[in-house]
């Protein structure tokens, strides 16, 4: 025994006496050093990796060959000598960038799923308060629907239309933290934007990924030289785009048709207004960011600050962003031990209008002032004796009210105090084993008030009497006071075991996601009869201060909070930087849900193939860089209507008894619910193909996906005997197919002109092919309001397709004709959606033009067809219209009727927009502590080119963007704007 | 070395430790309504649940505008009235009799009662499972028979035999919902339903004298039984109207007002004359009664529509005290003093609507307001009274009660009365109560009443309203239309 063992001591000991350890740095061309270089002696199974200084230990023998390998690098062979330097050359310099995927992240080249990335310098080239804006047209298969609200949110939709109901968004992950929208984080803040598009990469985060998940990286400190970055910029902001409407002759002429009459209104009248003109000015953007980042070995920080003031271009809106960033990361052990931690504080205030006002503008008559000559504002009243608008006319010939006063009138005030950040730690237990805990919290305090003054409003409506005939009964003004709150958080725990052995790079993943979100409660209060000037505008202060005082509403609602927890695991292996295998799996629970159809799996895998680094293609000189991936996953989605599923009572439903006409509580059950109510599955088979060639010029990716959605949810409205309101249902199934192509051309033609373009653009149909619930199947949807419906469920069309009445012609009356049944005619969602930018650089000036389009979709001008009598036409109706001796006209004869849903109000939504030009220069060192000051102007959404009549052909509807609401439907008159923006950024 | 190792170890137990996190974390408590369980466990909930039920007569799509328009602006009584260019979405059609099956007023009666039926059905359900006082109990489900006989009543009315739904049902059950949800029974079966529910609800209900005051407002018997005598003179069956009346009459529970005009006023709410009425208060009232009927113009009190019509002034007798009580003149000064100036768009305005903003309890809310609903009078069950007895050749007791009326009314009384006397002074009194449609249908005199009024009634069509064609897409095409939609 003591022999075999002295033995077994000899041959490890001389084994070891010859070989020894190799020492040595691995830099890249710019003598910076590389991390995790895959080191192998060649022919033998010992391998080694670098750290993060790029230093390594082999143990090898002089003389032997060792293989430096890295994604993005070409490989490179040296023999073995004591100590070592090594440079290894850039292949491929874009897939160094490290991608952040679910819990973890890969080197781009490493990714086998569909993930397209934006940057910074990207970014920031659209100055918008929502980074979402500013990736529009940059990521094939992300279609962004604008919203030019003062402080409101843009919505996206990633690869077509799949689910709906409060999942429609997709989920945003700043840095750890789960989140609902961008909006407390500035644009300047961000790092990159990683959108992961298909279900291999969405099915880690489970439910949560089924409508995409948006990663975002924001800024932070690197190396030990403090930086500061000062933007700013100014800007004004103007309709872009206006419907025309009747003057008060084409109005007379019109009204007077549909009548019957020649004289009901007189073709004299004394006002002729333009409303969109009278309550929409030039509006004003003004935004400054500061930052100051840097570190030392052991901490990193970052601080940021920007303030961003809009005045809204109708008349009376406010809004102003202030928000506050910190960001630091602070190692200890000897990098063992990595802590990061980020508070970021949003103020908000804004003094909101009513958008209805611009409906009000589109609808109410020309021939209404905006005040009577005497002062007092416009009403519709006609003198039936003359036929003209007159103060004390007897005819009301319209129920629209005033928009210009209706502004005037309008006094709220909100603001918002949002602090969201996260804290998070990785340890390193073992070599190859590390533990990540992260806990993101998001908490919102939002208070506001809304004063009514109902005296100047009734004063307003009745423009003959005085404030002596006000009725005493009636409050001279109501106040009401809101507060709110409202939390999320979520908390990742996870391990991962990272290990090469030799050719093999083997991954593993392995944790647990908690979440709650939902936790909102709201108090509210009001009560009439506070002193007129702002400063009084408290409850207490109310003339009725009693404990029962007329007009006193007190509110409470707390939300039912929704919560969330999963188990999850990934696996990935990599061989020889070519052959690439992912895998993961993610079991998740939800409480919306009955307890026995809570529960989930997604499971997901994915596969790919760096062809360009295997031998057959190393010597294919135009090729630089091929890969071939494919993959498949399921994800979910649990977002119902209601936050539990669960039959409940409901208060509320009072009803008076007694003598003395007293209130008593009653209840209700408001709606059913279906206990079988489960999860909604989307599987996705995706393949990709991503490539560079000719020296890196050209680059590109092509993905090919087919979706398909079962048991999707949606809200569905059953008989009311049944159910009065609205009931969650898993409905049918959803296919998405199509195809994502992007590709981007760069080239420097010298040393002063650099030009690149890349345009992307991608397919996709949309079918809703199977249906099992009936009461889905006979589901209509798309009211416009006035009893009139425009879509319907249909098998083997895409879910919220337009379906109406043809019109075949015009009849002997100038009536339209209608076929019998109604046809099929179109979706609001594009078939297909690209984005062209085009950058060129000469010498120290950058120009850059972004353009987005959608095409194949159909949009319904519903608010043209909601017309009732006595409102105002668009322009354009009395240009081709039908008299006897126009027989054939495109319109109909002037009418008061509420009008068929028909193809007459359905148009070609498709559109080009001009996103965003920029020109900028950028000064001369002129000082040796700055690094950069450049100056730019841009013209934001300057131009676009659409065939649609109504004001903006991007409708993302009301209900979240339910596809069988209002989506594609023009209900209200909200124009888009345009912007023009001069900025400077400066960095030192 | 082994000290690390064990600071190791322990990291990894603390580590693991989150992920043990309690399953049971998923079972969230509702914050927004109360589940079944909790409901259930307190007993006073089951008066909030009937009275959830009566809740639905205030909403917008029970006795509001599209009720307006089925029910009054169809007959002759009354005009669409309000300016020209508003057809108020589908009032001119139904003005002039050119109504279609997808005008919206047909789905939104249909959807309100039903959704009324719901609310009746459930409350049955629950209170089978609230463990509460029987007298209460008893009485609880008389009052929500009451409320679901109301409803069908008016299904019946308006639309025909219809879907006869009497319990609660789970949306899962397709065969039952195809089954019963979807298919239309007869007029003769809907009226056994009506009939077998206020027979029961009668057995239970006490009588309007034996409420506490703090119930006044609750289905009475004296109201069931109104109700179930209307009900048999709709179809007819005179003897039975004729002694369902009766015991109404006989139960001294009621009286006829003094002043007509005041029946209608804040005064006379709940009076003596009072059958039944729809409760509304300040915040809690009858959603935009008042706004679709108020004068239009400045001062602005309402959209203006359903304006007695010139046919209607004209029928009068001289001296008949029902006019100026059920027509508002315009230019005039109203009952409490108000101007009606010549700033107003129409030349009269339905004044039983009238709410004034001067006398009458008011915030300045014109959608919310505090005028409770007529529904059951005791004038309405004399006029039966008087319509059964006609009818069965009982003519002296038709001319006793004709004449009750007629002296309140201010007219000298008459010797002897006709079938078609009977049925005038029912328009004369009970006019812009929402009757008028019905009477002229039932009787058979639409057609003449009509033509007088210029409008085209179509026999074999117009008797029934159009099934709402949104239902019959829902239903999958099960409902089946009145003939001639």
């Amino acid at each position: 025994m003591k022999i075999l063992l002295t033995y077994l001591l000899l041959i490890i000991v001389g084994y070891n006496s010859f070989a020894q350890e190799i020492k040595g740095t691995v830099t890249d061309e710019n003598k910076l050093p590389i991390p995790e270089v895959n080191i192998t002696v060649k022919g033998k199974s010992i391998t080694s990796k670098t750290d993060f200084d790029g230093n390594f230990v082999i143990k090898a023998e002089l003389g032997d060959v060792l293989e430096f390998s890295m994604i993005g690098y070409d490989k490179v062979s040296q023999k073995a000598q004591s100590v070592m330097t090594v440079t290894l050359k850039e292949s491929n310099q874009l897939l160094k960038e490290i991608v952040v995927v679910g819990y973890g992240s890969k080197k781009a080249g490493s990714i086998t799923g569909s993930v397209a990335q934006i940057k910074a310098q990207d970014i920031i080239k659209t100055p918008a308060q929502s980074a979402i804006q500013a990736i529009q047209g940059r990521a094939a298969g992300v279609n962004i629907v604008t919203n030019d609200e003062p402080g409101a949110n843009p919505s996206i939709r990633i690869r077509g239309l799949g689910t709906v109901l409060g999942g429609r968004d997709p989920l945003y992950i700043i840095d750890g933290l789960e989140a609902s929208s961008l909006n407390g984080l500035s644009p300047n803040e961000i790092e990159t934007i990683d959108i992961l598009k298909d279900a291999s990469s969405l099915a880690i985060y489970g439910q949560k990924g089924s409508n995409g998940v948006v990663v975002v990286s924001t800024k932070k400190g690197k190396g030990n030289k403090l930086k500061i970055n000062y933007d700013a910029y100014f800007g004004v902001k103007m309709i872009q785009r206006e419907v025309e409407m009747s003057d008060a002759y084409r109005y007379v002429y019109y009204n007077n048709s549909a009548l019957g009459s020649t004289n009901y209104f007189n073709f004299d009248q004394p006002y002729n207004t333009n409303w969109l003109d009278e309550i929409t000015g030039t509006g004003e953007v003004q935004s400054n960011h500061i930052s100051m980042s840097g570190g030392s070995e052991n901490v990193n920080f970052y601080f940021g600050a920007t303030n961003f003031k809009e005045k809204g271009i109708l008349n009376g809106t406010e809004f102003e962003r202030t928000n506050l960033n910190s960001r630091n990361e602070y190692t200890f052990f000897d990098k063992k031990l990595k802590i990061n931690q980020s508070v970021n504080v949003s103020i908000v205030r804004n003094t909101p209008k009513p958008l209805s006002a611009f409906t009000n503008a589109y609808k109410q008559s020309p021939i209404v002032p905006v005040k009577f000559d005497n002062g007092r504002w416009g009403v519709p009243l006609r003198d039936p004796s003359t036929g003209q608008v007159a103060i004390n006319g007897s005819d009301r010939f319209n129920n629209v009210g005033n928009p210009a006063a209706q502004l005037y009138y309008t006094n709220e005030k909100n603001k918002n105090l949002v602090l969201f950040g996260n804290i998070g730690a990785e340890l390193q237990l073992l070599k190859e084993l590390k533990f990540n805990t992260n806990f993101g919290a998001t908490f919102d305090w939002s208070k506001g008030y809304t004063f009514t003054p109902s005296r100047e409003i009734w004063l307003s409506q009745n423009p003959t009497q005085e404030v002596e005939n006000y009725p005493e009964s009636e409050p001279v003004n109501i106040l009401q006071q809101r507060r709110g709150d409202s939390y999320r958080w979520n908390w990742d725990n996870y391990f991962t075991y990272a290990k090469v052995f030799g050719k093999h790079d083997v991954k593993a993943t392995l944790g647990m996601n908690r979440s709650t979100s939902n936790n909102t409660e709201n108090i509210s209060g009001t009560r009439w009869n506070v002193p007129e000037q702002s400063n009084y505008w408290s409850l207490d202060l109310s003339a009725y201060n009693t404990e029962v005082s007329p007009g006193s509403v007190v509110s409470n609602r707390r939300e039912t909070p929704l919560v969330s927890l999963a188990y999850f695991g990934r696996f990935d292996y990599e061989y020889d930087n070519k052959y690439l295998f992912s895998a993961s799996v993610r079991r998740e629970g939800i409480s919306t849900f009955q307890e026995s159809k809570r529960w989930a799996i997604f499971p997901a895998f994915s596969g790919g193939w760096v062809m360009s680094n295997e031998d057959f293609l190393k010597d294919v000189k135009f090729l630089n860089y091929l890969k071939v991936r494919g993959g498949y996953g399921e994800v979910g989605n649990g977002n119902s209507l209601y936050a539990l599923n669960i039959p409940v009572f409901a208060a509320d439903y009072n009803y008076t008894f007694g003598g003395s006409q007293t209130i008593y509580p009653g209840s209700n059950q408001p709606y059913q619910v279906d206990p079988n109510l489960t999860w909604e599955t989307m599987k996705e088979i995706d393949f990709g193909v991503d490539f560079r060639v000719l020296n890196n010029k050209l680059s590109g990716s092509i993905d090919v996906y087919d979706r398909k959605s079962e048991n999707v949810i949606l809200p569905v409205a059953l008989p009311s005997v049944l159910s009065p309101d609205l009931v969650t249902l898993n409905t049918g199934t959803v296919i998405n197919k199509g195809l994502e192509l992007s590709l981007n051309w760069k080239q420097e033609i010298n040393d002063n002109w650099k030009y690149s373009v890349s345009g992307n653009i991608s397919f996709n149909k949309n079918e809703l092919t199977n249906v099992n619930n009936a009461y889905f199947s006979n589901f209509i949807g798309g009211s416009i309001n006035n009893g009139q419906w425009t879509k319907q469920v249909l098998v083997g069309e895409a879910l919220g397709s337009f379906y109406v009445y043809d019109v075949t012609g015009i009849d002997g009356d100038g009536n339209f004709t209608y076929s019998d049944e109604r046809v099929v005619a179109g979706s609001y969602l594009p078939t297909y959606t690209y984005g062209l930018n085009f950058t060129l650089n000469y010498k120290k000036f950058d120009f850059s033009v972004d353009t987005y389009g959608v095409g194949g979709n159909k949009l319904y001008n519903g608010k043209k067809a909601q017309r009732f009598g006595g409102e105002n036409v668009e322009y354009d109706v009395l240009n081709n219209f039908w008299t006897p001796s126009n027989p054939n006209a495109a319109n109909p004869r002037p009418f008061n009727e509420v009008p068929r849903s028909s193809t007459y109000y359905i148009e070609d939504g498709s559109y080009l927009r001009i996103n965003n030009i920029t020109l900028g220069y950028t000064f001369p060192k002129f000082f040796d502590q700055i690094d950069k000051v450049r100056l730019y102007a841009t013209a934001i959404n300057p131009f676009i080119f659409t065939k649609f009549s109504g004001y903006s052909p991007e409708l993302s509807g009301n209900n979240n963007a339910d596809p069988l609401g209002s989506a594609g439907i023009e209900l209200d008159a909200y124009p888009t704007n345009k912007t023009f923006l001069l900025g400077l950024n400066v960095s030192f | 070395m082994k000290s690390i190792l064990k600071y190791k170890l322990l990291f990894l137990t603390v580590l693991l430790l989150p992920f043990t996190a309690c399953e049971d974390d998923l079972n969230v408590e509702p914050n927004t309504a109360l589940t079944e369980f909790d409901f259930l466990n307190n007993p006073e909930n089951a008066v909030k649940l009937v009275n959830g039920v009566y809740n639905k007569q205030l909403d917008y799509n029970m006795y509001s505008f599209s009720w307006i328009g089925m029910t009054s602006i169809t007959s002759d009584d009354a005009d669409k009235g309000s300016t020209p260019t508003d057809t108020g979405t589908d009032k001119h059609k139904m003005d002039n009799l050119t109504f279609v099956s997808s005008d919206i007023s047909f789905n939104d009666v249909w959807k309100g009662r039903y959704d009324g039926i719901y609310r009746a059905n459930n409350a049955l359900f629950y209170l089978e499972q609230l463990t509460i006082d029987e007298t209460l109990k008893n009485r609880l489900i008389g009052e929500v028979k009451f409320l679901r006989a109301l409803f069908y009543f008016d299904l019946v009315r308006c639309f025909g035999g219809v879907p006869l739904v009497v319990s609660k049902i789970d949306i899962n059950d397709t065969q039952t919902i195809n089954e019963v949800v979807f298919v239309r029974k007869s007029k003769e079966e809907t009226y056994a339903l009506i009939e077998a529910d206020l027979t029961d609800a009668i057995n239970r209900l006490p009588l309007k004298s034996q409420y506490s005051p703090n119930d006044l407002g609750r289905a009475t018997k004296g109201a069931a039984q109104a109700l179930l005598a209307k009900a048999y003179l709709y179809q007819q069956k005179w003897q039975s109207a004729y002694d369902m009346s009766g015991e109404v009459i006989s139960s001294n529970q009621y009286s006829l007002l003094t002043d007509y005009a005041k029946v209608w006023r804040e005064e006379g709410e709940n009076g003596t004359e009072s059958i039944y009425e729809v409760q509304a208060s300040l915040t809690n009232g009858l959603r935009d009664y008042t706004n679709v009927q108020g004068p239009r113009g400045t001062p602005d009190l309402g959209w203006g529509f359903n304006t007695p019509s010139v046919s209607l002034v004209n029928s009068y007798e001289a001296g008949d005290l029902r006019k100026a009580g059920t027509v508002m003149f315009v230019p005039s000064t109203l009952w409490d003093g108000f101007t009606a100036p010549n700033s107003w768009t129409n030349p009269r305005y339905n004044y039983k609507a009238y709410q004034s903003p001067i006398a009458e309890t008011w915030n300045g809310d014109k959608g919310n307001t505090a005028k409770n609903l007529r529904i059951l009078k005791f004038s309405d069950i004399l006029l039966i009274r008087a319509e059964a007895a006609s009818h069965l050749g009982l003519n002296d007791e038709a001319k006793d009660r004709v004449n009750q009326i007629r002296v309140r009314a201010g007219l000298p009384e008459v010797s002897s009365v006709t079938l078609a006397d009977v049925l005038n002074e029912r328009r004369w009194e009970m006019a812009m109560e929402h009757d008028r449609w019905f009477d002229l249908v039932r009787t058979g005199n639409a057609l003449s009443a009509m033509a007088l009024n210029g409008k085209t009634f179509v026999v074999g069509k117009h008797e029934l309203f159009p099934i709402p064609s949104d239902q019959i897409i829902a239903s999958g095409g099960r409902l089946s239309q009145n003939p001639g939609y």
